[in-house]
């Protein structure tokens, strides 16, 4: 009885971690090239973008809401900042500039979201949905559809440098801004009032916390991190790319519900989302190396979210 | 023949802590209409609910047509002829009329589809034969709460019941759509169908009734013809004089200070109308009345959370305008809702988080926020309110109705907050935790907090308030002090609407 509960309580403290070394321990087994320090790092790399757009989704999530129209301001953000960067090829300050602008449009999509849902009670999913379909459009209409090509050479390096040859600048970003959002998360009254909101937002409003402003908030924090991942991904490519991220949304929720945010609100960790993210990246991983179709990828990964999801039910079975 | 359709025996319910009904009998002959009445928590509810199944006695026999019925689930209730009513209707708001009438069995046509010419002609045909002006194929959510109710009685009908129980049916109908309602009723009786009308407001029930069964404190009290009673003792068999002996116990009049906190004049909002009240420094009030009478609303406007539309409130003098919760935070206002779980506590988070919830700014520091200073602070609030709980951190889903309520006047108390509303602070609390807040409630007040309970539990106000004021229909209609507590009247007035 005692052996008994002490493994479930295991499981439930850790049990992300050990799905992670179950597959890494399957990987390695596939593949010989799995368990090297060059493939670790080209998984950093690989997880980084997918990475920071689900930092937000987790905060969004942790709050009871959901955001669908991630991938397209991805793709809107990267596409503005281009077309400044290609504008100006060449000149340090446009390039700044042009990020800049790529995440000030963002954020300025992201309140837009954040106001249908708080302040007009428009459904999250639809909101977003909306949005997704906006930003999308936007997108593609800045260059009628067509990519790109050939941007600055400076701009390269954020998305696509590395430092001593290995770590890639994208996944140290992704790093420190988990970290960011962790302690956020942990030490701030907003980050403790996501939860409550995300619980229980009539007892979170009673209690004096701005739901509305809050809710606001959230929703501009994740299109500025997707807007962000926008332009490391331009930056990554040398290309804007107008149809770039597409499907990111949904990778971010599954990555934030493996790492233990519940759908309905009022749970989730940006430290396991940032282990879900690497999860679903270590799949897609072995079956390159392995040489399998990425239609078995998709098969396999979704059967990893269910598998993760009844776990997750399991170890946290505490109701009598 | 027998001439009782329904005959409930020496019928007993517990529920943790409390004793909602000790061998209640209730009685009811075919095709009359039988009233049930009772002040809040006479055990009315918990006898209607037993009979519809939804609860299971826990000692005693029903009898419906002669035949025993056994516990079991509502469905089969359902079966051999009960139909209940609810105060707040169970209809679907965007299927029509003739669906809602028919959702439980949808007549098939031949090839087992939904036979919708038969389902409009059969509404309709029902309503024409209780003379109900109603349109079959009208959404429900195009019709007035009287069409409604008239829907719900349809339904009943349709699935045949014999018995139809109809919990306060008059409470949100206009009078004249009360006036159908009566005619609605009479129409049944001469079908042949039995009613039991349940309401708080005594004058319809000589309008409607044949007798009366009158319920207090879980006993079975009287049970007579509407001719053989009156209002006056209807009010004296729903009040008895028990509770008149408990109060001149404790009749020592608490000193209460001369500084007003908190004051309304002629306050008026959606619900309530000119509201005059004066709350002092340590004094608690309560708010006494029937359910739904605005006893919430008034503390709805002090808080933040309803638009004053005349009069105005005042805190230590000074004219305030709350527009929000935060703003009523900042004037050391704190509320402990009426329904702990959905608007109280956040559940699914700890023990320390909720304490912490409203306080959360007084432990930040440079670094964020101190753990360690909130640990602190819960730690000794968990053992000053004695919340029971095996530690701080446990999810508050798994603390008892009591515990949850120390928490909640935990999250206030840590706030500083100087008054303190508390909507039915005890509802559905045991009684040792009951004492425990009441003991808590008075500590505050030498604290020189001051308090404003609203409460269904007339015995609860008595002993904890200064000064009680009676609201009834978003009226104020009666105001006592300690010193001159007279139970009688405060129910008589809760109850009828008037002095004496």
């Amino acid at each position: 009885m005692e052996l008994k509960l002490n493994v479930r309580e295991i499981l439930k403290k850790y049990n992300l971690i050990i799905m992670l070394v179950i597959f890494i321990i399957i990987s390695a087994a596939l593949s010989p090239n799995f368990l090297t320090f060059n493939n670790f790092f080209n998984l950093l790399q690989q997880a980084s973008i997918p990475g920071i757009v689900a930092i937000g989704m987790t905060l969004v999530i942790i709050l009871g809401g959901i955001d669908l129209s991630v991938g397209s301001v991805l793709a809107f953000s990267g596409m503005i900042t281009s077309m400044v960067v290609y504008r100006f090829t060449g000149n340090m300050l446009g390039l700044i500039a042009g990020c800049l602008l790529g995440i000030v449009v963002s954020a300025l999509m992201g309140m837009f979201t954040g106001v249908l849902i708080s302040r007009f009670r428009l459904p999250d999913f639809i909101a977003s949905l909306a949005m997704m379909e906006i930003a999308r459009g936007a997108a593609l209409l800045t260059t009628s559809g067509n990519p790109i090509f050939g941007l600055d050479e400076t701009f390269h390096i954020p998305g696509g440098g590395f430092i001593f040859d290995k770590v890639a600048i994208s996944g140290v970003i992704w790093i420190i801004l988990t970290a960011i959002a962790a302690l956020l998360l942990k030490f701030t009254v907003f980050g403790r009032s996501l939860f409550a909101i995300g619980g229980n937002s009539e007892a979170a409003m009673l209690s004096g916390i701005k739901t509305k402003r809050n809710y606001a908030i959230t929703y501009v924090a994740c299109a500025i991190l997707a807007g962000l991942a926008g332009i490391l991904t331009a930056s990554w490519m040398s290309t804007g790319q107008p149809t770039a991220g597409t499907g990111y949304e949904l990778d971010a929720i599954a990555a934030s519900v493996i790492g233990g945010a519940s759908l309905s609100g009022g749970a989730g960790s940006v430290v396991g989302t940032f282990g879900g993210v690497f999860l679903l990246q270590i799949i897609t991983n072995i079956f390159n190396l392995v040489g399998l179709p990425s239609y078995y990828q998709r098969i396999a990964k979704g059967l990893i979210i269910i598998f993760a999801l009844l776990l997750n039910k399991y170890v946290s079975k505490e109701r009598k | 023949m027998n001439e009782n359709i329904l005959e409930m025996r020496n019928i007993s319910k517990v529920f943790p802590g409390v004793k909602a009904l000790d061998n209640v009998d209730f009685t009811v002959k075919k095709g009359e209409v039988h009233c049930l009445i009772g002040a809040n928590g006479a055990g009315k509810s918990t006898l209607m609910k037993i009979l519809s199944g939804a609860y299971t006695e826990d000692s005693g026999e029903i009898f419906f047509n002669e035949k025993v019925l056994k516990p079991h689930g509502t469905q089969e209730r359902k079966n051999v002829g009960i139909s209940i009513i609810y105060q707040e209707l169970s209809l679907f708001n965007e299927l029509t009329v003739a669906e809602n009438v028919y959702i439980n069995n949808y007549p098939k046509t031949a090839a087992a589809a939904v036979d919708w010419k038969r389902m409009y002609e059969n509404t309709q045909k029902l309503a024409d034969s209780l003379n109900i002006k109603i349109n079959a194929r009208a959404k429900i959510s195009s019709l007035n709460i009287g069409q409604r109710q008239l829907t719900e009685i349809m339904k009943a009908l349709a699935c045949e019941a014999k018995l139809i129980v109809m919990d306060e049916p008059s409470s949100t109908l206009s009078q004249s759509e009360f006036e159908i309602l009566v005619k609605v009723i009479k129409d049944l009786k001469e079908k042949g169908i039995t009613i039991i009308y349940i309401s708080h407001h005594l004058e319809e029930l000589f309008i409607v009734g044949d007798r009366i069964t009158i319920l207090k404190d879980g006993k079975f009290v009287v049970c007579k013809g509407t001719k053989e009673l009156d209002e006056n003792s209807l009010v004296e068999n729903m009040t008895g004089i028990k509770i008149s002996q408990i109060e001149t116990e404790e009749k020592e009049i608490h000193k209460v200070s001369d500084e007003v906190v908190l004051e309304l004049k002629d306050m008026s909002n959606y619900k309530v109308s000119n509201i005059n009240l004066a709350l002092h420094k340590g004094e608690v009030i309560g708010l006494y009345g029937l359910v739904g009478a605005g006893r919430t609303e008034i503390l709805q406007s002090i808080f933040g959370l309803a638009a004053i539309t005349s009069g105005e409130m005042q805190i230590k003098g000074k004219k305030v305008r709350i527009k929000n919760t935060q703003e009523a935070i900042q004037h050391g206002i704190g509320l402990a809702p009426e329904n702990r779980k959905t608007q109280g506590l956040v559940l699914m988070l700890p023990v320390w988080e909720n304490m912490s919830m409203v306080a959360i700014s007084k432990f930040k520091e440079r670094g964020g926020i101190k753990y360690k200073s909130i640990n602190k602070e819960c730690q000794k609030y968990k053992e000053k309110l004695d919340v029971k709980t095996p530690s701080i951190q446990t999810v508050t889903r798994n603390l008892s109705g009591g515990n949850q309520q120390k928490v909640i006047l935990a999250k206030w108390l840590m706030k500083d907050c100087d008054i303190l509303l508390l909507d039915e602070p005890t509802q559905g609390i045991d009684v040792i935790a009951k004492e425990e807040i009441y003991k808590l409630v008075r500590e505050m007040t030498t604290m020189g907090k001051s308090v404003i309970v609203v409460s269904s539990e007339l015995q609860e106000l008595l002993r904890i308030c200064d000064n009680i004021h009676v609201i009834y229909d978003g009226k104020q209609i009666m105001c006592s002090n300690k010193a001159y507590f007279n139970s009688d009247q405060i129910l008589h007035a809760s109850v009828v609407g008037r002095i004496g």
